[in-house]
């Protein structure tokens, strides 16, 4: 059920006995706007290239969405909260910088394991910035982004960090049910992301915090601990991307991670989320995910020139988000 | 239901553009440039027609140039080249290599690295794929500075050897530095975190130890824009008014950069040393305003690379298998003195 129809029958109106039902159906079909862009950039590609529906391709196209999609689905966490991370990306340097140090120094494992729990804990110095602190969630963690960036230079010294054991690799690379290992991450991750957000308490303090934060702190909401929790989330999201990003190349250097969280943050609104926090979806943010990964390979597929691929992406991406954007007006 | 209709129709017309937007995407012949004349080094011999996949790091009048001359070689040879501009991110790139492999439109990748160590992973797969691959502009494999072929995939390399620029921009600095009792020397640089940048930087850090007369007194990071170079560099200016030389990442920053020294008074007092020879750099070397620039072969490169690929193609052998860019033209070292017999590859005309 959606929003507009539980605030219908909050205020008493018979919402199905008002409209006849196959009206009502068309409707609520209107709200999955963005996933019927997906579906015809699927099928457009299908049209125009003879290898794009083939199982390789495809799990490329996949494979290839996998960091983005982590740091999106995250992010969608921390913007329904009412937050903002824009320090994703320096905390997928840095982790990726200090997972691929540790794996030469001391093991491949320590490498994955503390990478991570780096990518958390800055995350959690995010949170405390922008909940203990107050600071602007916007100003918060895009000083962190330069603070963390400014790291990730210091500690691989500006120098690309290779990583010449090939079981780093593993992380990304291994074969599991005829999926790479990064492919089939990604997809839990997005599952769990979508699982707490649906079907815990603490999703429903989620999309509380970020609809009105002193009605929900009024309420007995633990605000501060829900946003900070948001944050650990997506930086422990963009260790883990980074870490699959190095494992895939075997190295990583400092300017790893520059600019993917506006992908990221492009995905999450392409899906239709609201960046006023209070909704959203994991599965828009998957759709926002899939759109670009589809975009990019449907140039690739079809070697578009470089010179016109960002006119066409912008107009995609405008075509997409007023599509969907249109649909869920009409419904309303 | 009027609205209802109306809602529809428009709708309707909305997915009809995103999918004309695609098709017509499909439809774009435009990237690829093919030529129907016969000839070319190699490649003949095949019988196949070549198609070539030209993955660049980035779009810039430089590697424009290098397009340019793989073009040229490759229409010559009857063939088609299709770029891409990874914008320097090795994770771009590899997707661009994979779905260039996957698509089934090339039999031959020239692959620019955006990363040396990164583009591994493109070279492997397009091997396992049966592509022959040639490397471009920088090496593909584990070492920055090697310029022969690393990974068995790669059967050609037509590369920068970053060394050889590191070695000539130092001894422009000792001839510009040269008569002074102590030199003191800006280096403005393109980031800190670019390990190319950094792989010179340690170079004259080592060169400087038997040079005590040559004083490293700032590095300063423009990022790769002369917006950013111009902005910063009056507080270098203001932070060391004694400075004697200046060496920028690109000429194209050098050239900017002079109204910032003729603000801060220092216009012909201090010596300017680009990167690249391009055509503005050359004339600003001419003119005076520039003491020196190392030079660059971009088309010939592009033209080297091609050949290769058609070789590749045709299964000849590769000899040599590792060509230094430096090594297809002359002079490198560009001061006034020698500038007359330097023909700039890139860069837009003044």
């Amino acid at each position: 059920m959606s929003a507009t129809d539980l605030s219908a029958q909050a205020n008493g109106e018979p919402v199905a006995e008002v409209r006849p039902r196959s009206r009502a159906r068309i409707e609520r079909l209107r709200d999955f706007g963005i996933a019927g862009v997906l579906l015809i950039l699927f099928i457009a590609l299908t049209l125009s290239s003879d290898v794009f529906l083939t199982s390789t391709n495809l799990k490329n196209v996949a494979e290839q969405a996998v960091a983005v999609g982590l740091l999106a689905t995250a992010g969608s966490l921390v913007i329904i909260a009412g937050g903002f991370d824009l320090s994703a990306g320096a905390i997928f340097a840095v982790s990726a910088i200090v997972g691929s140090k540790l794996a030469n120094s001391t093991g491949v494992v320590e490498g994955y394991l503390v990478g991570i729990l780096i990518g958390a804990a800055l995350g959690l110095v995010n949170g405390i910035i922008c909940t203990v602190g107050r600071i602007n969630h916007f100003v918060g963690t895009l000083a962190t982004s330069i603070v963390f960036f400014g790291l990730a230079t210091k500690i691989s010294g500006g120098a690309l960090i290779v990583v010449p054991n090939q079981s780093f690799a593993d992380l990304a690379n291994t074969q599991i049910l005829g999926f790479k290992s990064s492919t089939l991450i990604f997809v839990a991750f997005a599952l769990l992301c979508g699982f707490i957000l649906n079907f815990t308490v603490l999703g429903r303090y989620i999309f509380a915090t970020g609809g009105n934060l002193t009605a929900a702190r009024l309420s007995g909401v633990p605000t501060a601990v829900t946003q900070a929790f948001t944050y650990v989330l997506s930086g422990t999201a963009a260790g883990l991307a980074g870490l699959i990003v190095a494992s895939r190349t075997l190295s990583v250097n400092a300017q790893t991670g520059n600019g993917i969280i506006y992908n990221a943050l492009a995905a999450i609104l392409i899906g239709g989320n609201s960046v006023l926090g209070g909704e959203g979806a994991i599965w828009r943010t998957v759709c926002g995910v899939l759109i670009l990964a589809l975009i990019a390979n449907g140039f690739n597929l079809l070697g578009i020139d470089p010179l016109y691929q960002q006119i066409v992406t912008g107009l995609i991406i405008l075509l997409a988000v007023g599509l969907d954007a249109w649909t869920r007006r009409a419904r309303t | 239901m009027k609205r209802l209709k109306t809602s529809s129709v428009l709708l309707a017309a909305l997915c009809l553009a995103l999918a004309a937007v695609i098709a017509g995407c499909g439809s774009s012949g435009s990237s690829t440039s093919s030529g129907s004349g016969s000839g070319g080094e190699g490649g003949e011999g095949s019988g196949e027609e070549v198609k070539a996949a030209l993955l660049l790091n980035i779009y810039t009048d430089f590697t424009q140039a290098g397009r340019e001359g793989v073009e040229a070689v490759i229409k010559k040879a009857g063939g088609s080249v299709t770029p891409s501009n990874a914008e320097f991110e090795p994770q771009k790139q590899l997707a661009q290599c994979q779905d260039a492999i996957t698509s089934q439109r090339y039999n031959v990748i020239i692959l620019g690295p955006a990363d040396s160590p990164s583009s591994v992973p493109c070279a492997t797969q397009a091997g396992e794929a049966g592509l022959p691959v040639i490397a471009f502009e920088n090496p593909v494999g584990p070492s920055r500075t090697k310029v022969e072929p690393q990974v068995p995939q790669v059967q050609g390399s037509v590369v920068i050897a970053p060394m050889v620029d590191a070695e000539t921009t130092f001894e422009l600095v000792e001839e510009a530095c040269k008569g002074l009792p102590k030199c003191v020397w800006i280096d403005e640089i393109g980031s800190r975190s670019s390990s190319l940048d950094e792989t010179k930087i340690q170079y004259f850090e080592e060169q400087l130890k038997s040079n005590p007369k040559i004083e490293l007194a700032q590095l300063l990071e423009g990022n790769y824009l002369p917006s950013e170079t111009v902005q910063k560099l009056p507080n270098a200016l203001a932070a060391n008014p004694g400075v004697n030389v200046i060496t920028f990442e690109s000429d194209t920053n050098a050239v900017a950069a002079v109204p910032a020294l003729k603000s801060a008074g220092l216009e012909g007092k201090v010596k300017l040393i680009g990167d690249g020879g391009s055509v503005a750099g050359a004339a600003a070397i001419k003119a005076g305003t520039m003491f020196g620039s190392v030079a660059s072969f971009p088309r010939s490169m592009g033209e080297k690379a091609a050949e290769m690929a058609l070789q590749a193609l045709a299964k000849e052998k590769i000899s040599p298998n590792g060509i230094d860019m430096f090594s297809l033209g002359e002079p490198v070292k560009l001061t006034k003195a020698n500038i007359a017999e330097y023909t700039p590859q890139f860069g837009a005309k003044e």
